[in-house]
């Protein structure tokens, strides 16, 4: 998350209404779970990534990195849909013999392994997109405009912002110690590890008192109520999902399955 | 008659664990003026702040605004933390919202203003400090100076009629310092007393009309730049050092090199001019 934030700010998409990019991401997930046409499924990887990389911007190097983590569990995931196993080895694609059986795979198993491999590929792309294209602070709008209750979105305000604080913190600590030394063996690193994690929470302890100080000092009545710098829909953005969600039907629709 | 807008009397003030961080403090501040609380780390320079604006509350003694004891009442509780505003010193521990707009939002929505008026008064404020440009950056992407400035900003956008800066150049480059006091001045002249802590006593000596030495929770002495940083004795209890320009002057003027016209000068270009 902290590395995708760097990107999340400054993409092009970034001044999208959150609420538009939310309800595509999801609405293509959707149809993606619903439908299952594999030539779908490929359109939808190729239109999310194809937008990250081409209208938001991101590097595409950095959206390989980010999805090679599904990748390869999805991967491993699917292997065990592939193989299959019988005594004869009839009917397989190519096999091995352990004992008195065949290991291997069968056209059947290969091709729906593809097909489960890219139904759920397709799904995490739209998923990447909304990480890729809504900012957290956006994000926290939208579940605002859907109602959530406040004290989850506090939380969700406060946990955010402090991540980074904590981090940067525990940074801090890391860099202090690493330069005195601090992690010049098995045994010292185990000891300054647990020395930041303990300074840590002495810290955060320090952060939230200072931090209710300020809060209260500028009116702080036991809720956080902010404004939102509110972004505007726009029917052209509007219009130009819509597009693509129908268009995928229609090759769902057009396209066999097989 | 002078007309103070923050009084406290025989203030005495405990932290939790025991330390006594005031012990019978007196302080009276001026309205619209430019007020500098200088003293060593530890003497109690944040705790008198948040004494300003009701955060703590003493265990002796009595804050005034405007005249009227505080009673830590809500009603006058909100009025006071709308008219006395505290930019900290660290403004990790202020920012509580990774956006920046939101965060300036907060002190206005507390206010119960209107939310056309809340809007209005926020890009005021991130104007005035220079942080429109960044509003939609997320606050762990600004530097130092940014976040104070949008610190600042959260306390502006409240319109308050003091605004309390706790070593607002701590961690600034000599350009932000010189853009600090700038804005600083700037709030003063559209009517605010302003009142912060320093250790930069040289940026003191240049831009304070009033200054006090606070020591071991006391204040010790209370006059201009001028004659504060001339008291041998005040400077040496609180562990002061005189600031350059009155130091090289007074210097100059003893050793006849310089001739006394009442004007002392109050920074690096005002000092030149007499040398010229
Ligand atoms: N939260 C706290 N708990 C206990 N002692 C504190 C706390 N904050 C400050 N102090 C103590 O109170 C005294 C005054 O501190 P402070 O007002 O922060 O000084 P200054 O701002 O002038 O550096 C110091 O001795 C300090 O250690
Ligand atoms: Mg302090």
């Amino acid at each position: 998350m902290l590395y995708i934030d760097q990107f999340v700010y400054t993409n092009k998409m970034r001044f999208f209404h959150p609420g538009e990019k939310l309800f595509f991401s999801l609405i293509t997930m959707i149809i993606c779970l619903l439908i299952n046409n594999p030539f779908m499924h490929l359109t939808v990887i190729g239109v999310m990534i194809g937008l990250l990389v081409g209208k938001a911007r991101i590097p595409g190097y950095v959206l390989g990195k980010i999805l090679l983590v599904p990748l390869v569990f999805l991967l491993l995931g699917v292997i065990t849909v592939a193989l299959s196993w019988n005594n004869d080895g009839i009917g397989m694609l190519a096999s091995v013999r352990i004992g008195d059986y065949f290991l291997g795979t069968t056209k059947e198993g290969l091709m729906s392994a593809g097909r489960i491999f890219l139904r759920a590929l397709s799904s995490v792309t739209c998923l990447i997109f909304l990480a890729f294209t809504v900012p957290m602070i956006d994000m926290i709008y939208v579940l605002k405009l859907l109602k959530v209750p406040s004290l989850i979105i506090e939380m969700m305000l406060l946990i955010y912002r402090f991540i980074f604080v904590f981090v940067e913190t525990a940074f801090h600590i890391y860099t202090a110690q690493s330069s005195r030394w601090g992690y010049s063996g098995f045994k010292r690193s185990v000891y300054s590890f647990g020395m930041l994690f303990a300074n840590l929470w002495g810290k955060v302890y320090f952060k939230t008192r200072f931090l209710m100080e300020s809060l209260l000092s500028r009116g702080y009545e036991g809720e956080i109520r902010v404004l939102y710098a509110t972004p505007k829909f726009s029917g052209k953005n509007i219009f130009f999902f819509v597009t693509i969600d129908l268009a995928l039907i229609v090759i769902a629709l057009a396209l066999p399955v097989y | 008659m002078t007309e103070y807008i923050l009084e406290a009397y025989n203030l005495e003030f405990s932290y939790l664990d025991g330390t006594k961080a005031l012990k019978g403090l007196n302080i009276r501040i001026e309205k619209g003026k430019k007020i500098a609380l200088v003293g060593n780390n530890g003497a109690g320079k944040t705790t008198l702040f948040l004494h300003f604006n009701g955060v703590h509350r003493p265990n002796k003694g009595e804050i005034r605004f405007k005249g009227e004891v505080i009673n830590y009442y809500r009603k006058q509780m909100k009025e006071l933390r709308k008219s006395v505003g505290i930019v900290f010193q660290d403004p990790d521990n202020q920012l509580f919202s990774a956006s920046v707009y939101q965060d300036v939002s907060f002190g206005p929505v507390n206010m119960g203003w209107p939310e056309k008026v809340v809007r209005e008064k926020i890009e005021q404020a991130l104007r005035k400090t220079n942080t429109w440009s960044i509003k939609d950056k997320p606050t762990h992407f600004l530097s130092h100076g940014q976040k104070k400035r949008v610190a600042i900003a959260g306390i502006l956008a409240m319109e308050p009629e003091v605004i309390i800066l706790d070593e607002p150049t701590a961690g600034l480059d000599p350009i932000g310092t010189a853009q600090m006091m700038t804005l600083l001045d700037e709030f003063n002249q559209n009517g605010a007393t302003v009142i912060l802590s320093s250790h930069d006593l040289d940026q003191v000596y240049a831009w304070a009309d009033i200054v006090f030495v606070i020591n071991r929770g006391k204040i010790i002495a209370e006059g201009s730049p001028e004659e504060i940083f001339r008291n041998e004795e005040i400077m040496q209890q609180a562990n002061l050092i005189k600031p350059w320009a009155l130091d090289i002057f007074d210097y100059l003027t003893a050793k006849g090199i310089i001739k006394r016209t009442g004007i002392t000068p109050r920074n690096r270009r005002e000092l030149k001019i007499l040398l010229d």
